[in-house]
């Protein structure tokens, strides 16, 4: 009965918070209902098949990737996709899916999962697969410190029964570290490439061999710790990969490689930008092979493939193409700036930092991003609750920017008239939820479309 | 004119954007015609101290931090002739921990290089959030902003004076009002990261003393700082909202 009535609940926050425009009601149901029965989650997550998705960075696109595999076998999924990954809103999005008598007919569980919650709530979960996609250092302030993280993760890990398998980014040291001591069985995925020419570090949030406290050494570093790592005094090193991918081509806005697996090879077209997509791809993919899926479907299903929310979506704004991207920490930054300095048309550059609780109070980050690979021929524009912050980060790596106003008529203004061919638009999460609404009206209004 | 600045633990104490510290330190002498040398020194490689005008030492997490108090204390001597020649030393957050006599944590008793007269204790509660402070080391006060993040509570002994009075935040251990210290040429704080370029007042007064080490007569050269005052007053909008 008290099951019922959370469900019941929460349907209705879900259904009224809707109506009246509160946003999404993503996490709101899910708050109401956890109050009215704190078990709901055990009771509604059930014996099902539970897949996990955490990690500092590729949470959301891993498990968009991961679903898609799944939908296109006709299976059917609890999902939260709108990417509210604490516990309130994987509730959220279980009495989504259920039935007022708090029944759901499902196949499987899917969810990303905030990797500070993952230590409170894996209990109530029972996952069958648990995918790492990486650790980074990412919002500080909230978390306290990366290594008081990995100690509870590791905690979390280690309760966890022999039937779940562990996924893990094998080119993260940081994560082969965490998993290295654990008894489960664990699949490693990662990369084969030469380092590309010039890459130089600025994030890394491991130096030394956790066994023996030597400085790791790279035979070929990816971006931040990724990549070819080993330790020569003790010989520890980068475990060996069931699922790699080689030959890698890095094209704009996608990128082709041959995708390794236990007895055979595929070639992938993955219409994602950037080093990190592949990454994702093989822990969805490896994911995929775990439950047994084929390797060929869960090519095809990349076929109609489409960026998920603020991934490098894009649209055509005042008949110019304008590409979203969420930027939230240094490496995933770097990585963003990359892949816009690959792109050689002339552009425009939107920059938004805000500094509410999601995007990280602490604003230092944007101080270990690296701004080199600009070259200055791009017209940059800074906004967001903490513009004058990023304008004078850009003015120490000798980039002139203006300021806009962190509203529409600006943001209007700037999308008008800024040069370039194309612009790229880099907010941190709380803005690109703005950026996002102040575009849906601007293409009510002006009649441009959003692809 | 030249500048040489040597980068303390680079890779073992690098946290919360330190490298915007050294990036300020290095454009302002630059926008300046002095050019520099940033020389970065990990474990195992610090050397020549003396050769430096400007040292910084960065933050870093508790087992890293372990690790450079190790290497530190092993060229203590070096870096005590290198301040008695006037080198400027700037340490932040886990760095400023370590110059002190120790740090206590339930389980042990870390040991530090024993150049300031300070000691830490390991709270039980992080301290995070915005600071603002009143800067009083210097012939005049100014205003100085940033962020903290720290469960360390840093106590100053009798021969070192506070870098400044908190207006909003913790500072060095949220119960006597002071931030950080000073003592002779060497800096230290609890704020963290971008301290540098938001607070120009104070990164031209460690580089005028640094680059008088070489020329006593320097004078450095006004910059325009407006962009630097509006992130600063934003900052310091932000720090009193929000705490």
């Amino acid at each position: 009965m008290r099951l019922q009535l959370a469900v019941l609940s929460g349907k209705l926050t879900r259904f009224f918070s809707r109506l009246m425009r509160l946003g999404e009601g993503s996490t709101l149901p899910g708050k109401l209902a956890r109050i009215i029965h704190p078990q709901i989650l055990q009771e509604l997550a059930g014996n099902r098949n539970t897949l996990l998705v955490t990690g500092t960075n590729g949470k959301t696109t891993t498990s968009h990737l991961l679903a898609r595999a799944l939908e296109t076998s006709a299976y059917s999924l609890v999902h939260n996709s709108y990417g509210a990954n604490l516990e309130t809103g994987i509730i959220t999005s279980l009495l989504t899916q259920a039935s007022i008598w708090g029944e759901i007919h499902c196949d499987y569980n899917l969810f990303e999962i905030d990797e500070a919650t993952l230590p409170l709530i894996i209990q109530d979960l029972h996952p069958h697969v648990i995918i790492l996609t990486n650790l980074f250092r990412d919002q500080l302030d909230r978390y306290g410190d990366l290594e008081g993280l990995i100690k509870k993760m590791g905690a979390a890990l280690s309760i966890l029964p022999e039937t779940t398998t562990l996924v893990v980014n094998g080119d993260d040291p940081l994560l082969f570290s965490l998993t290295q001591e654990t008894s489960l069985s664990t699949l490693y995925f990662g990369l084969n490439k030469e380092e590309e020419p010039g890459y130089s570090v600025t994030t890394a949030d491991i130096h030394h061999c956790p066994r023996c406290g030597s400085r790791y050494l790279y035979q070929a570093r990816y971006y931040a710790h990724l990549g070819l790592y080993y330790c020569s005094s003790c010989g520890n090193q980068r475990p060996k990969l069931q699922v790699y991918a080689e030959d890698i081509l890095l094209l704009d806005g996608r990128s082709q490689f041959t995708l390794h697996y236990p007895k055979d090879v595929l070639t992938v077209q993955l219409p994602l930008p950037g080093i990190f997509n592949i990454y994702n791809l093989l822990a969805a993919f490896s994911a995929a092979l775990l439950l047994g899926f084929s390797p060929e479907i869960f090519n095809q299903s990349l076929g109609h493939l489409k960026p998920v929310f603020g991934r490098m979506e894009e649209c055509i704004i005042f008949n110019r193409p304008v590409r979203i991207i969420l930027v939230k920490n240094p490496t995933g930054f770097n990585e963003v700036l990359r892949i816009v300095a690959g792109d050689k048309r002339k552009k425009g550059i939107l920059f938004f930092l805000n500094d509410k609780t999601a995007d990280g109070e602490d604003v230092s980050w944007i101080w270990d991003v690296d701004f080199s690979g600009l070259t200055g021929d791009e017209s940059c524009f800074v906004s967001g609750l903490r513009k004058e912050e990023m304008a004078l980060r850009l003015k120490y790596s000798d980039i002139q920017s203006r300021l806009f106003s962190y509203r529409r008529e600006s943001f209007q203004e700037v999308l008008e008239t800024a040069p370039g061919e194309i612009l790229y638009i880099l907010p941190t999460y709380t803005a690109l939820l703005r950026v996002r609404r102040m575009i849906a009206q601007l293409v009510k209004k002006e009649g441009s479309h959003v692809s | 004119m030249y500048l040489k600045i040597g980068h303390l633990y680079p890779y073992t104490l690098s946290l919360y954007g330190d490298r915007g510290n050294i990036l300020a330190l290095k454009k302002r002498c630059l926008w300046r015609n002095i050019q520099v040398f940033v020389t970065e020194m990990d474990m195992g490689e610090v050397r020549d101290l003396s050769s430096f005008d400007l040292l910084f030492l960065g933050g870093g997490q508790d087992r890293d931090q372990v690790l450079a108090a190790e290497d530190l204390l092993s060229r203590k001597g070096e870096l005590k002739e290198a301040l008695a020649e006037k080198t400027v030393l700037l340490a932040i957050c886990g760095g400023y921990q370590i110059l002190g006599h120790s740090y206590q944590t339930q389980e042990e008793t870390i040991k530090g290089v024993h150049l300031l007269d300070i000691h830490t204790r390991a709270g039980s509660r992080r301290l995070i959030g915005n600071v603002a402070i009143t800067v009083t080391c210097f012939p005049e006060e100014f205003p100085l902003v940033g962020f903290e993040n720290h469960s360390g509570r840093t106590y100053l002994g009798e021969g070192v004076q506070p870098l400044g009075q908190v207006q909003v935040g913790a500072g060095n251990n949220g119960e006597d009002g002071s931030e950080g210290c000073r003592q002779d040429t060497i800096f230290a704080s609890y704020l963290h990261g971008p301290l540098l370029p938001k607070n120009p007042r104070f990164t031209d007064y460690l580089l005028e003393m640094a680059v008088k080490r070489r020329y006593p007569k320097a004078v450095l050269s006004p910059l325009d700082d407006s962009l630097e005052a509006q992130a600063q007053k934003r900052a310091q909008e932000v720090a009193q909202a929000k705490r």
